[in-house]
């Protein structure tokens, strides 16, 4: 937790130093493209990179993430489908552009002997209603372009954060108000996009 | 000076945002990453009960399947801390639905408040997907057994099924040891564990066993399971032996168990 904690502050101090240096013009800040990102956190990997494709108001991405044996008691690799919903115009704001909206959904595969998608054969038909190999989550977040005076060639960059929750605490949540909590239901993610 | 401010304001934003909310990063829900104070925690109520002066009647409570029933487990504890001498609790398995760490801590984050010291076995729902090593960080080795008050408590995996009814589980070499290297100032033998063996979960080969290693053990005999979401309690096998299930916990009920000089009483109770 500490260890994320710091690693999060720090990026963030990092690009903020950055974004006071030189407005992005509006047109270019998120165009139409191609695009790869990198993520951490988000239920999706502790860090994960994906790749896919901008429209006016539309991303799609397909990601691999993956969570060390050290932070996840065993190596977790996930390969995930994301598609992100940005339903508010770029504002330009305080020498930054914003994309304040994001909502958005994923689907999430882990391999491993120890998940399923379907009932292995030793369990009576459908004892287990539901996959442990594969989550789906939501999302709410934003997004916010950069791009460093002095390195124009480095190109158009934005940073996002994401807040979102999964099937499982859903399925938890819902039955159980009067017991959790929203901070139970949430989780944070932050990430990078570059144009390609 | 006024850009460094904002930058030094920016980041202590930043650093209130992350540590504000405790566990706000998730990187998997296949994740076993437990904070502090999450671990070995069978052990530390096992070292607690010990240290309780020794009684002539012993009274705990079984309670089983809390999977998922977050309001009913607040409402058992609840109940429980206003019931007076009971010197501990026991959770019959499938502490969560899906063997996920976030649900075994709303479990233990709960169940913590207890005033009494509390400890689970495995269920095959602890045994999903990195379950078994989220129960063994968590709570400890999934067979184990302690003594206190003349008493010899046994608890054990009985969740066959989730090995393929490969004769592993139970570890019936490891239960007879238990039973029968109990002492002689052993009176009492409380088996606990998650899958009945007359439950289809339980491996056939091994029900016959399982029943007959209780049922030529001297003194006063009991197995307590939960997994079956109702309750019942049985001598199932004729032999003298009390098989109790207890009901899931979004049924309100529980057991509680007396313990008394050559024999004991058995009560069902809501909440």
């Amino acid at each position: 937790m500490l260890k994320s904690a710091v690693f999060s502050c720090l990026c963030l101090s990092w690009l903020q130093g950055y974004t006071q240096l030189v407005p992005v013009s509006l047109p270019q800040a998120f165009a139409k493209g191609w695009h790869a990102k990198a993520q951490f956190a988000g239920s999706i990997g502790f860090l994960s990179l994906g790749a896919g494709r901008s429209g006016k108001k539309l991303e799609a991405d397909l990601w691999y993430g993956y969570v060390p044996k050290s932070l996840g008691g065993v190596p977790i690799h996930a390969v995930t489908a994301k598609a992100t919903w940005l339903p508010v115009k770029p504002v330009y704001w305080k020498g930054v552009v914003l994309r304040p909206l994001s909502l958005g959904g994923f689907v999430s595969y882990t391999p491993g002997s120890q998940y399923f998608l379907f009932n292995p054969e030793q369990y009576p038909f459908d004892y287990y209603s539901y996959p442990t190999a594969g989550h789906i989550g939501l999302f709410a977040g934003g997004q916010m372009a950069i791009q460093p005076q002095k390195m124009p060639r480095l190109g158009q960059w934005a940073v996002y954060y994401e807040l979102g929750t999964t099937d499982v605490r859903v399925a938890s949540y819902f039955t159980n108000t009067s017991s959790l909590t929203l901070p139970d239901l949430f989780t944070l993610g932050f990430g990078i996009k570059r144009k390609l | 000076m006024l850009p460094l401010l904002r930058h030094v304001t920016g980041l202590l934003a930043m650093a209130v945002i992350c540590f504000s909310c405790k566990q706000v990063f998730e990187y998997s829900p296949n994740e076993v990453r437990l904070p502090a104070g999450y671990r070995n925690l069978n052990a530390a109520a096992i070292a607690r009960i010990q240290a309780l002066p020794a009684k002539d009647t012993v009274s705990f409570i079984l309670i089983g399947d809390s999977q998922r029933f977050y309001k009913e487990l607040d409402d058992f504890v609840a109940h429980l801390n206003k019931t007076s001498g009971i010197s501990f609790v026991t959770l019959a398995g499938d502490i969560t639905d899906f063997g996920l760490q976030k649900e075994a801590i709303w479990v233990h984050d709960r169940l913590k408040r207890l005033q009494v010291p509390y400890v689970a076995v495995i269920g095959n729902h602890d045994m999903l997907a990195n379950g078994r090593l989220l129960y063994r960080e968590m709570y400890g080795p999934e067979d184990f057994s302690f003594n206190w008050a003349g008493i010899r408590f046994m608890g054990i995996n009985t969740n066959s099924n989730e090995v393929g009814y490969s004769g592993q589980i139970p570890n019936l070499p490891w239960l007879e040891q238990q039973l029968t290297g109990a002492g002689e100032n052993i009176s009492h033998r409380v088996v606990i564990s998650h899958m009945p063996p007359f439950d289809e979960g339980f491996d056939r080969k091994l029900e016959q066993g399982f029943a007959r290693l209780l049922a030529r053990q001297p003194g006063v005999r009991l197995s307590l399971h939960g997994h079956q979401h109702v309750s019942s309690r049985r001598q199932h096998y004729a032999d003298g032996v009390e098989y109790i299930t207890t009901a899931s916990m979004n049924k309100r009920s529980y057991f509680l168990v007396n313990l008394f000089k050559g024999g004991y009483h058995v009560e069902e109770r809501s909440f």
